[in-house]
């Protein structure tokens, strides 16, 4: 039983190791660029290391699209035709 | 040039009046659509969008001109969401922070989880499931989403809006997305299934 536990757990812990980047600068980089962030050096050096390397560049393709995810596919909520007047109306009352 | 950072003045109420609305009012989407994803609730949003212009107004003369509007009016719509709505509504299945917190705190912040979410999928998906994984996040967690991602506030102006120190956004941050990807890739996952399911038919 104990083994089997182990077993697990070492899958687990080695599951865990293969998911670690092997260019953790960069990979901390990355977001500040996306983010818009970073420095222009910071964007030479990172645009210049994921011609070179692949799991960088597909790291950097998933954040990218994650982003753009939020950015463009949630829907807006129209603002109720009230809203505006009911906050003059309540300025008005609360503040002469 | 204009002059920045100089305090609003006027010289009659209508001026006032006119100087609010030009500097505000054109925010008023964002901020709903802020209210709506912190409440869940129409009403509420609408109750949080007009208490935050009624305190903007209040402290209008405190509003440097100059300085971002919006990241001001998002940080006042923050603080009362905070104060008057977090404390009534128990959010439920709600996972306390801390415990994500430190959850996430337990291994090295740098790591990143990849799982096997990917591109092609997340551009599958349809506005309502990106809409789920970020509802299923944490309050503090789907805020800085927000502000980052969907908004565009620099870590600067999520520092204020926030009240935290930019280390802390940038932290935050890394840990929300980490959730975030977690969520969209089960949901990404499920969507493969039924798509399988399709084909065996
Ligand atoms: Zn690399």
């Amino acid at each position: 039983m104990i083994d089997f536990i182990k077993e697990v757990v070492n899958k687990l812990v080695g599951k865990k190791a293969q998911q670690r980047y092997c260019c953790k600068d960069c990979l901390c980089k990355l977001n500040l660029v996306l983010d818009g962030e970073a420095s222009t050096a910071e964007i030479e050096h990172l645009q210049k290391h994921i011609h070179e390397c692949a799991p960088c560049f597909d790291h950097y393709n998933i954040e990218k699209s994650v982003k753009e995810v939020i950015k463009h596919k949630l829907e807006q909520r129209p603002v109720p035709a009230s809203l505006i007047e009911n906050i003059r109306g309540n300025i008005n009352k609360n503040c002469k | 040039m204009e002059e920045q950072n100089s305090k609003t003045t006027y010289k009659s109420k209508e001026e006032k009046d006119s100087l609010f609305e030009k500097e505000f009012m054109h925010l008023i989407g964002p901020l709903y659509n802020f209210g709506y994803r912190l409440t869940f609730d129409e009403d509420d949003a609408n109750d949080l969008v007009q208490e935050t212009y009624l305190k903007a107004y209040r402290f209008f003369d405190s509003y440097e001109k100059g300085t971002n509007a919006k990241a001001w009016m998002f940080r006042i719509l923050k603080n009362t969401f905070i104060n008057e709505y977090r404390r009534k509504t128990k959010e439920p299945n709600k996972v306390d922070y801390q415990e994500v917190e430190s959850y996430y705190n337990s291994d090295d912040v740098n790591e990143t989880i990849t799982s096997d979410l990917r591109v092609d999928s997340l551009n599958n998906m349809i506005g309502d499931e990106v809409a789920n994984a970020l509802n299923a996040l944490d309050v503090d967690f789907r805020t800085i989403i927000i502000l980052c991602d969907l908004e565009g506030f620099t870590y600067e102006e999520m520092a204020k809006i926030l009240d935290i120190p930019i280390g802390t956004v940038r932290s935050r941050l890394h840990r929300a997305r980490n959730v975030l990807k977690e969520k969209l890739n089960e949901y990404a996952q499920s969507m493969g299934y039924k798509d399988q399911r399709k084909k065996n038919d």
